[in-house]
């Protein structure tokens, strides 16, 4: 699991356990039948937004079959056991991230669908669709979306058109910003003591201080002390939550090894869903224009390189090894999430993930036809189907169709972009 | 029923005029007798008083707007009572502003001569003082520390620097500076953020045995995987330059300041410098040092003939053995904080490692090997726990035995808290902080106590906010010792006051004339005097706005991205303006100063040879062109766009912040400035603003600016001089008149005018500016006769700072404090800075 200083090796974990593991830590983080196991089973859908660059071989991406029960080609077979939850997209194109030096703005445009000069702060334009889900789906959340990256640099999140989120590389920041200060459980109750007795403390002293001012301090003075009161409140629920939940030790940092750290920023999607921390979450995996090696599969050449594979076979030979390693990461996630039971179903049955890339072929660097997948049976979506749209279908109609499933109102949604509508199942 | 007075004497115009007159006269004119008798009568007979000068030139150059039809701006000057012992004064200090700005009568309309409006100006000002001889001392509300002061004090009491920006929410603004007390207000997420550090401070200050080996990341966590620069970062160029701070010896590199929880075995990973597939940078032997506190701690070498083959044969394998020299590098801290530097040993580039220069200046990679970012990991074990400066602070006792802790501990809790509660501390004050230690003793330690105690302590309101009592009977007190105290170091160190201010004050010395005077002298030669230019000048010029100007890649490639000056702007402001507050100098030179504070990059870009080196000094100036402030890079760049020069902004800036007369609000719609077209031949920037010319709307006040503005078009937006305008590369023309009429004919004649007012008008704003920072509220009209009172007193020591300070400190705004119930109503008037 985590490296927390009991030094519990996950590796030692698995062993123990088994290779299909779902992570038995996770289960143990809410009994079933506990007060807030039934109240996740109450949320609506969530979204999710998972990405990465350098596109995908489309031979070793594109199902040959559309419609249902189509066979998984090589890059996306490691999310075939969950089929069931598996919509490929296949046919559409984002115009607003085309451009003669994609590196530049290929990430900053795959959830709004607009060049940066279209961004203006006065109409609005560049809000990524991530936010606008936020909007709604964040009120009433402690945080409104979970901005994540394995790689940091880059930006894919837009609040607003100048302002781009900060994507979170270190799991321990993101631990701290979910959950509170604290290493372990113990410590994270004797900081919520500690912090509640502060907060007496505050309250006495300030009241003693308010008997030594005038009429006009002492109205500032309410003011302080409304606050501290509110924070009191908080805290009460803030230690109502702890206490049900069995969280893990709060990750010491980064690991070593790329995978593991990817693989603990998905479990921390996973824990703030869990939870109902938040609703949204975006994760750009990879850095764009990756100079990573993947020696753990015999890849010694950087990723960006390896992705311009025009005439070299053996790169050919790599780069689907590395695109089918992202694929099998991603897809523990989903298995995660198919096993943390939520009311009659699971956690996946009321999410949408888009799982995808914002350019096509890496080596002509172009953005037509991108490889994308929806992954989750929220908002009616069937699940087990490749849906192909003809040539030129936008890209903002899957973005579209996302937020229309999970309930985003319509008025937002209409003129995003170059949208034309949702996308039909049929 | 009026009547008309065909004998007015003086004014030629409007019959509202007449209208005016004959109101005033009302009283003194006689009405036709409605009796007639057989003897003539006289409607005439008697004599209008004589009409005063100022009178005069009120009815002739303003009373056709301002008069109580028009009403011109909201302004009848009929209220004004001209002739009254005691004039309105709110009115007559806005005519007093305006005046003084130039601003009115608006440029273009017939206007009196310069001495004829500095004599009104002064008639009116005495005229307000003597009727306002003991001008109200307000109030100042309570107020908390702002996150400077914050930071500060943290810094004084417990010799720890923290990152406040990293740890606590901004603060608002309002008027010019960051501490007026009205606008620091509090909402929930501050006091929740405000304990948090209160906690984590405590907790960094004492160490922790216990802390957990965790990972810090300096820099930008990106440039852990390649040592490229961050995009746009200013002034991280250069690696190839000795930087400041670093031995000699070496250039580039990276200095971090981090805490060490505890005494112990730590690891050090320097961002990669090899790379896969791009070996540029590996031609050449570089070698790496890694420095704690200045001594050195290990060093390596990247690159040379070996390394390049070895990348070139081998790809991935060599490159992760190349960096692995600079990963997980294990040293021994004590605890405390420590200063990590990665540098590298500066060696000839005879054979240089630049590529020829292209027409595109790279702004981007450089093929040098540099360090932009490093991580610390730790305590891996923890060896002890050594007396930090922070713990020598703190632990102004050891407990020889256990029973010796409480009594101990008692003595660290009242020390901390006297200091931070900035008084004697009672037996209230202490139960409920040695509760705090009792619980945190008896779980974690003597240590563990002391910490809990710290972390109420500096949670409690008593630290955070500067509290002045409130007498229950309402009216004007003096403050007490104590509190002036508090006034006194907020003012000048924006800190705690230290322990010879607080005995003083105990003892009830402090305001005593003499004690008082030596403190100033010793607290302003103290260097935390220096937050007088790092917060109070670069708050009132804005040099702020700095951080919001990012100058333009095509038109400034060699001062942008990694060239960026705007670090070096700000220093040189900083040393200049320190130097000329705290030399005893008049506060004039900082308009007038012959000298600035250079290093060679500084110096190349102001055109300057023979100065060589890294570090700052001092150099005078040959050249006039950058005397005082307006010849600085910092104040030239801040007052123009990204792009370009805008002699609006620079106007529009000098009239705000040196003259304290900030011009009104553009009106909406107002077109943007017409570019130069390609095909068609270019126009000077002079010649575009034209419309500001020629419409008179628009010229009522960029007739005033815009001259001004222009004085100043010979430096460009990034403060570099030029003989000729960019896009029609003829010289450039800054000729213009001041609103007096005076003629300039450039940069020079602009300083000269700004300098050599009789007026004094640049003391008098930089006296408002002092004054409201110092008190932490906004200033209204009724405090300006202490603003002239104060400038009138320095004028006798030519201006000195220590006199203008010294002014502040004695006034009773500074001394007294008007409490709530008292007589004064709250006003709401436009504060300095505001419109």
């Amino acid at each position: 699991m985590f490296l927390t200083r009991k030094h519990l090796s996950r590796r030692a974990v698995l062993k123990g356990a088994g290779a299909t593991i779902a992570l038995p830590l996770l289960d143990a983080m809410i009994p079933a039948g506990t007060a807030l196991a039934q109240t996740v089973a109450a949320s609506s859908s969530r979204l999710g937004f998972v990405y990465f660059p350098h596109g995908a071989l489309q031979d070793e991406w594109q199902p040959k079959q559309t419609g249902h029960d189509f066979d998984f080609p090589f890059i996306l077979k490691p999310l075939e056991p969950l089929r069931e939850y598996v919509t490929v997209v296949s046919g559409l194109r984002n115009k607003g991230g085309e451009s003669s030096s994609p590196h530049g703005i290929i990430e900053e445009t795959w959830l709004n669908c607009v060049g940066p000069r279209q961004r203006s702060a006065k109409t609005g334009v560049g809000v990524t669709v991530d936010q606008i889900a936020a909007r709604h789906l964040g009120k009433e959340t402690s945080l409104p979306s979970l901005e994540l990256c394995g790689e940091p640099g880059g930006m894919i999140s837009f609040r607003t058109p100048d302002q781009p989120l900060p994507m979170e590389s270190n799991p321990r920041k993101t631990f701290y910003n979910l959950f509170g200060q604290g290493e372990t459980k113990e410590e994270r109750q004797a900081i919520l003591n500690t912090t509640s007795s502060l907060l007496d403390y505050v309250r006495e002293a300030t009241t003693s201080l308010n008997r030594t001012l005038d009429a006009g301090d002492r109205a500032r003075v309410n003011d302080y002390l409304d606050s501290v009161r509110e924070i009191e409140r908080r805290l009460e629920k803030r230690e109502e939550n702890a206490k049900s939940l069995d969280l893990p030790g709060a990750p010491l940092g980064p690991p070593e090894d790329f995978g593991e750290l990817l693989d603990i920023q998905f479990t921390m999607i996973a824990l703030a869903w869990q939870t109902n921390r938040t609703r949204v979450a975006t994760i750009k995996m990879v850095e764009e224009a990756s100079m990573r090696t993947y020696p753990n599969l015999g890849v010694h050449e950087a990723f960006h390189p390896t992705s311009h594979w025009g005439g070299f076979p053996d790169r050919v030979a790599n780069l689907r090894l590395i695109q089918n390693y992202h694929t099998a990461l991603f897809a523990k996630f989903i298995q995660r999430l198919a096993d943390l039971r939520e009311g009659s179903g699971n956690v996946l049955d009321n999410s949408i993930i888009l799982f995808g890339s914002n350019m096509a072929n890496s080596d002509a660097h172009n953005n037509d036809p991108l490889p994308q997948a929806l992954i989750g049976r929220g908002g009616g979506l069937k699940g087990n189907q490749h849906l192909h749209y003809p040539q030129d279908s936008p890209h903002a109609n899957i973005l579209v169709t996302m937020l229309h499933r999970a309930g985003v109102p319509t008025a937002d949604i209409e003129k995003f972009a170059d949208n034309t509508g949702t996308l039909s199942e049929a | 029923m009026t009547q008309r007075m065909t004998r007015t004497g003086i004014a030629t115009c409007a019959a509202l005029f007449c209208l005016v007159f004959a109101a005033s006269l009302r009283s003194e004119g006689q009405a036709p007798s409605a009796a007639s008798t057989a003897s003539p009568v006289n409607v005439q007979s008697s004599t209008p008083p004589p009409v005063s000068p100022q009178r005069a030139l009120v009815d002739q150059y303003c009373m056709t707007c301002h008069n109580d039809r028009m009403r011109s701006g909201g302004l009848a000057l009929s209220e004004l009572n001209l002739d009254a012992a005691d004039p309105n004064a709110e009115i007559a200090e806005k005519v007093i502003r305006k005046l003084r700005g130039g601003l009115m009568p608006p440029a273009g309309v017939r206007r009196p001569d310069g001495q004829s409006v500095a004599g009104f100006v002064s008639w009116l000002e005495n005229k307000v003082d003597a009727a306002n001889a003991h001008p109200a001392a307000g109030r100042v509300p309570l107020r908390r520390l702002n996150r400077r002061e914050y930071a500060n004090a943290i810094r004084d009491l417990l010799a720890l620097d923290i990152d406040a920006k990293a740890w606590l929410p901004d603060d608002n603004i309002k008027g010019h500076f960051d501490n007026n007390a009205s606008a620091l207000q509090v909402s929930p997420n501050f006091v929740d953020q405000y304990i948090n550090a209160a906690r984590a401070v405590a907790m960094e200050a004492i160490g922790n045995r216990k802390a957990p080996a965790e990972t810090t990341t300096y820099g930008d966590a990106a440039n852990m995987v390649i040592s490229l620069p961050p995009s746009g970062a200013p002034g991280t160029g250069r690696q190839q330059h000795h930087l400041d701070g670093m031995p000699f010896g070496t250039r580039g590199g990276f200095v971090v300041e981090h805490n060490f929880p505890a005494d112990g075995d730590y690891e050090l990973t320097i961002g990669d410098m090899a790379l896969a597939r791009e070996v540029p940078r590996m031609e050449f032997e570089n070698t790496v040092i890694v420095l704690i506190d200045g001594k050195e701690l290990y060093r390596t070498n990247i690159g040379g003939e070996v390394d390049h083959k070895a990348i070139d044969q081998r790809l991935d394998p060599a490159v992760e053995e190349i960096n692995g020299r600079l990963r997980k590098l294990r040293f021994h801290a004590a605890a405390g904080q420590h200063k990590l530097a990665v540098t590298f040993l500066h060696r000839s580039f005879a054979e240089s490692d630049e590529r020829t220069r292209t027409i595109a200046l790279e702004g981007g990679q450089e093929r040098i090997q540099a360090a932009h970012a490093l991580q610390i990991r730790g305590p891996l074990s923890v060896t002890g726990m050594s007396q930090s400066t922070s713990r020598a602070k703190i632990f102004i006792c050891q407990p020889a035995a256990s029973r010796d802790e409480t009594p101990c501990a008692r003595q660290i809790v009242s020390n901390l808290a006297r200091r931070a509660f900035r008084r004697p501390v009672t037996d209230e004050d202490l139960t409920p902080l040695m509760a705090f230690y009792q619980s945190g003793s008896a779980t974690e330690g003597f240590d563990g106590g002391v910490r809990d105690a710290l972390s109420a302590i500096l949670a409690s309101p008593y630290f955070l906010y500067r509290a002045e009592s409130g007498d229950a009977l309402g009216g004007t007190r003096t403050l007490s010792d104590l509190e002036l105290a508090s006034r006194l170091s907020f003012f000048l160190w924006s800190s705690l006051p230290d322990e010879e201010l607080l005995k003083l004050a105990t003892e009830s010395r402090l305001g005593k004339p003499e004690v008082l005077t030596a403190q100033l002298s010793r607290m302003l030669a103290d260097p935390r005097a220096k937050s007088l230019s790092d917060d109070f000048a670069f708050q009132w010029l804005n040099i702020a706005k700095l951080d919001e100007i990012t100058p333009d890649r095509t038109q400034f490639p060699h001062a942008s991205g990694l060239l960026d000056p705007r670090g070096l702007f700000k220093e040189e402001l900083r040393l200049f303006i320190d130097s000329v507050l705290r030399s005893d100098r008049s506060v004039v030179e900082l308009l007038t100063a012959d000298y600035t504070f250079l290093n060679e990059r500084l110096a190349e870009l102001y055109g300057i040879e023979q100065v060589k080196g890294s570090h700052f000094r001092r150099v005078t100036l040959d050249n006039t062109s950058r005397y005082g402030l307006l010849g600085k890079g910092a104040i030239l760049m801040l007052t123009a766009y990204p792009n370009r020069t805008s002699p609006v902004l620079r106007g529009a800036w000098i009239l705000d912040r040196l003259l304290g007369a900030p011009p009104p609000e553009p009106p909406k719609n107002v077109p943007s400035l017409p570019e130069n077209k390609r095909g068609e031949p270019a126009r000077t920037l002079r010649a575009r603003l034209e419309q500001h010319r020629a419409n008179p709307t628009c010229f009522a006040c960029h007739g005033v600016m815009d001259p001004l503005g222009l004085a100043l078009e010979n430096f460009s937006a990034v403060g570099q001089f030029r003989a000729n305008d960019p896009d029609t590369l003829t010289p450039i023309d800054s000729a213009g008149q001041l609103p007096d009429g005076t003629p300039i004919r450039g940069f020079d004649d602009l300083r000269r005018a700004l300098a050599d007012r009789p007026d004094h008008q640049f003391v008098q704003a930089f006296t408002e500016n002092l004054l409201t920072y110092a008190l932490g509220r906004s200033l209204d009209y009724r405090d300006m006769p202490t603003v002239r009172r104060i400038v009138r007193q320095a004028a006798a020591d030519n201006y000195r700072f220590k006199s203008i300070v010294a002014g502040v400190i004695s006034s009773d705004a500074f001394r007294k404090k008007e409490v709530e119930g008292g007589d004064r109503a709250p006003v709401k008037t436009a504060s300095i800075g505001g419109q």
